[in-house]
């Protein structure tokens, strides 16, 4: 069985868009703030909701990312033949 | 007699009445629920100090002896007498209370001038005789609802109390559970803001049937399912919900349409088993009520719907349709969900359901207490008649009478009574004038 090896690299690259993620989920909540004239105290009160919003879009991304890469490697296999 | 005390009836109420008496305006709010003025703190402290209430309790069945062991717990109370014709129910009460003396025939118990006060638990076809008996014979008295079997009957008992000096209570228990009437006020000060119409249903899953020693005794024991002795699901459950109606619209409705009939239990029952009407009022706002014996699914809910939001009197919860408490995050959520999930693609957002999941409960009372999930009206261990019962003991012993206490039995009665002929006659039915009485408001 091989080793399964996680580059600095790619930590860094995964933590870079999980921190991407988390910003989206606080821009979210910051527009809602707005939006709805709630006060600005609830971006600290609805942090739970922030960390649910950032695994979610978290997940989409790895999907996205999966998806991308399956349709690539279909790609090169073919070229390969 | 060796009456158990040592676990005393729960105050919640009382401390309830002492806090909105110390409140700014609690005397305006007071002036709303004015049947609590009658049972402060304060008055029971006087009246526990003076001496206690001589009780006989005419009716030991199963809801007499409910009573016997809330009365129990009454520390101003002593039950003195009991009276029953079925012997069974007499030696079971009396085991109950040992020292206490036994009467077949409840005007030898009403002859008895040790008892200032006669509580009657008895079926529906005989409250209005052993009322008015009770009241003749000077005897303070508390009543099972409903008032009684027919309208002319409910006439004759309120005319009755009218002319008399006594106290009389109905076991209307929500007019005193905290829940109730902390909502009662809530509303009142605009909470929801206008009241646009009313739903209340009450599902049970249960034939209603005891058991029968034998054939004979089936209509004594099963007097609810007779029309004899019982008004069916209208007085027996409807009753209560629609007091809490006329209570909280403070006016009384004018007609009503309806269906009911034998559905499920087909087993010789006269009264019927399921039931649905529609009561209006004078300006066009609507009481919706249900009741059936044969799915519990719905439970028992008691909805009044504002313009700007709704409470559940039964769950002790409102929800409002602008909700200031729901996060921004949330509501954006919802949005984002309904545009995505709940979008009609051939119609405007005027085709969009609007779904109840978006409200959110918030409690009436805001102390932890099994007031706020509706378990002290419906849980098995407390149905909340005890508070009233220890009331109408104070006021055997001072003599002073609850306020629109009578009067709001004797209109939820009639109500029923109402919708029971509406169902009957299978048309509109409305309020016969010889029963109106100066209380209601229209």
């Amino acid at each position: 069985m091989k080793d399964i090896v996680i580059t600095r690299k790619t930590i860094r690259r995964e933590l870079s868009i999980l921190g991407g993620c988390f910003l989206f989920a606080v821009l979210f909540d910051l527009f809602a703030i707005i939006k709805f004239g709630r006060p600005f105290v609830e971006l600290l009160t609805t942090i739970g909701y922030e960390l649910a919003i950032t695994l979610v879009v978290y997940l989409i991304t790895v999907l996205v990312r999966a998806l991308v890469w399956g349709i690539r490697a279909l790609f090169v296999r073919g070229k390969g033949k | 007699m060796t009456n158990n005390r040592n676990e005393s009836i729960d105050m919640g109420l009382r401390n309830f009445i002492k806090t909105l008496g110390c409140m700014t305006g609690g005397t305006a709010l007071l002036a709303t629920t004015p049947w609590l003025t009658s049972c402060t703190p304060e008055k029971l402290e006087e009246a526990a100090r003076e001496r206690r209430a001589r009780i006989g309790v005419i009716g030991t069945g199963s809801r007499g002896q409910y009573h016997i062991h809330n009365l129990l717990k009454i520390q101003i109370a002593e039950i003195v007498a009991l009276c029953d014709i079925y012997q069974p129910n007499l030696d079971a009460a009396a085991k109950l209370v040992p020292g206490a003396r036994l009467y077949k025939d409840h005007r030898k118990l009403l002859e008895d001038k040790d008892i200032d006060g006669v509580i009657i638990a008895t079926p529906l076809g005989t409250h209005a005789a052993l009322t008015i008996d009770s009241l003749e014979a000077g005897k303070h008295t508390f009543c099972e609802k409903a008032m009684a079997l027919t309208m002319d009957q409910c006439k004759a008992v309120y005319d009755k109390y009218r002319d008399s000096d006594r106290v009389l209570f109905y076991c209307m228990q929500r007019m005193y559970d905290e829940k109730y009437v902390k909502a009662f006020q809530m509303i009142r000060t605009g909470l929801i803001g206008d009241i646009v119409g009313m739903r209340c249903h009450w599902f049970r899953n249960a034939d209603w049937r005891r058991e029968v020693p034998s054939p004979e005794l089936e209509r004594l024991i099963n007097w609810r399912l007779y029309r004899e002795n019982s008004a069916g699901l209208m007085t027996e459950l409807g009753s209560h919900q629609l007091e809490v109606c006329t209570l909280v619209a403070d006016k009384m409705p004018t007609r009503v349409a309806g269906f009911g009939d034998i559905v499920y239990w087909k087993d010789g029952r006269e009264v019927y088993d399921t039931v649905s009407l529609t009561y209006q009022f004078g300006d066009g706002r609507n009481i919706v009520y249900e009741s059936l014996i044969s799915n519990k699914f719905n439970g028992m809910e008691e909805q009044i719907l504002g313009k700007a939001g709704t409470v559940d009197l039964s769950k002790g919860v409102y929800y409002l349709e602008e909700d200031d408490l729901v996060f921004g995050v949330r509501q954006l959520l919802t949005q984002v969900r309904d545009g995505v999930f709940a979008a009609v693609p051939t119609a405007g957002p005027s085709w969009r359901p609007e779904l109840r999941d978006k409200y959110v409960p918030h409690a009436i009372l805001k102390q932890a207490s099994g007031a706020a999930t509706g378990q002290n009206m419906i849980g098995e261990q407390n149905d909340g008649s005890d508070i009233i019962l220890e009331a109408f003991c104070q006021s055997c012993i001072t003599g002073e009478r609850a306020r629109n206490v009578v009067e709001e039995c004797y209109s939820a009665t009639i109500l029923c009574l109402m919708g029971n002929q509406a169902m009957d006659e299978k048309r509109v039915v409305s309020l016969p004038e010889e029963y109106i009485i100066p209380y209601m408001k229209f």
